[in-house]
């Protein structure tokens, strides 16, 4: 099979039963899903756990994929949802906190050679993001890690471009603020 | 002269349409605060593309493969390949069971918005940790989740996930 084969087409032959079409998606898409889910949940823990269901919840809807070219929005709409939907039991249970032990995108250890004023700052922007609304989070995330335009964003998220911009604006600014706060970190 | 703070984060991140666009490259030629401000933006920007986490090599496939298209995943493969009156018959059995048992499972919505629906996010069942630290089991003579996932006969939930 083609590695050149566009998602649309492995979606198809995936629905029609096709496992290695469906490898190629799973492998294609995992490392770009994870790091968002990462991003969203804030553990490595959860994130691995969702993206394995991510992964189940695009075969079982393979048959209702429309093929117009628009599978990462898609894809990543699933990611969102299965993420909003654990962020919002998480929040009904009870609050888990922050805890950089769990989380590896928090506790950078700077190496022997490492420049601490700059693994600071990443981690005071990891901890500033944290902090973040939910969709605001989310917009962001999508647009500056996952590299998807205002219109890809907007359909993963089920929402407007002129929506997208402005969580993002909002998102920008709040980080700004926060950042602010630590001196000359920024 | 009206600043452009707001637009300045869009446009460093170079998501200003034409006219917003010159608008800011004309107004960053005479104000000196905004070029500061336009500065510590781009640094933000580029320090957020600095922030990714550290991926492992491990591919999910694997375990998704066993979900899906794996031999080794046949009661899984039965309960999802059963019909949704069936599966809706036997969420309701394990739902009937848990509430036998004094449990309160939270209601989980799917991506679509389903009202629990097993297969959409059988994660659920993982949260041991509250669950079993959670007072609504009454404390230390509470049943583990173990066993009251086997009463619910979804014990292979657990393990395939
Ligand atoms: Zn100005």
């Amino acid at each position: 099979m083609s590695q050149a084969m566009d998602d649309d087409a492995l979606m198809t032959r995936t629905a029609a039963g096709d496992e290695e079409a469906f490898r190629l998606l799973v492998q294609r898409w995992e490392r770009d899903v994870l790091s968002f889910l990462i991003h969203m949940l804030g553990s490595v823990e959860e994130a691995e756990d969702l993206l394995q269901e991510t992964f189940v919840q695009v075969f079982r809807k393979a048959d209702a994929y429309r093929a117009t070219g628009k599978f990462k929005s898609w894809l990543f709409r699933i990611a969102g949802n299965l993420a909003r939907s654990r962020l919002r039991r998480r929040k009904i249970l009870r609050w888990v906190p922050f805890n950089p032990v769990d989380h590896d995108i928090g506790s950078s250890q700077p190496g022997p050679d490492a420049d601490l004023e700059s693994s600071q700052r990443k981690d005071a922007v990891r901890a500033s993001m944290d902090r973040l609304p939910q969709r605001q989070k989310e917009a962001l995330v999508l647009n500056r890690f996952q590299g998807m335009s205002y219109q890809e964003a907007a359909e993963a998220m089920g929402t407007t471009v002129p929506g997208v911009e402005s969580l993002i604006q909002r998102a920008l600014a709040a980080l700004r603020a926060d950042l602010a706060g630590k001196g000359d970190l920024l | 002269m009206k600043h452009v703070t707001e637009l300045l984060q869009l446009f460093v991140a170079g998501e200003l349409d034409g006219p917003r666009k010159h608008v800011v490259e004309e107004h960053l030629k005479k104000c000196s605060a905004c070029r500061d401000e336009a500065d510590q933006a781009l640094r933000l920007w580029e320090d957020l593309g600095s922030v990714g986490p550290v991926l492992s090599n491990e591919s999910v496939w694997p375990s998704v493969r066993a979900r899906t298209f794996g031999a080794g995943s046949r009661q899984q493969q039965w309960f999802f390949g059963s019909g949704g009156l069936a599966r809706g018959a036997l969420a309701a059995t394990a739902l009937a069971a848990g509430l036998t048992l004094g449990i309160l499972v939270p209601v989980n919505e799917g991506p679509d918005g389903d009202v629990y629906d097993p297969g959409s996010d059988s994660s659920w069942l993982l949260e041991s940790s509250w669950l079993s630290e959670s007072s609504w089991l009454g404390g230390d003579g509470a049943p583990g989740i173990d066993e009251l996932l086997l009463g619910a006969g979804l014990q292979d939930e657990v393990d395939g996930s």
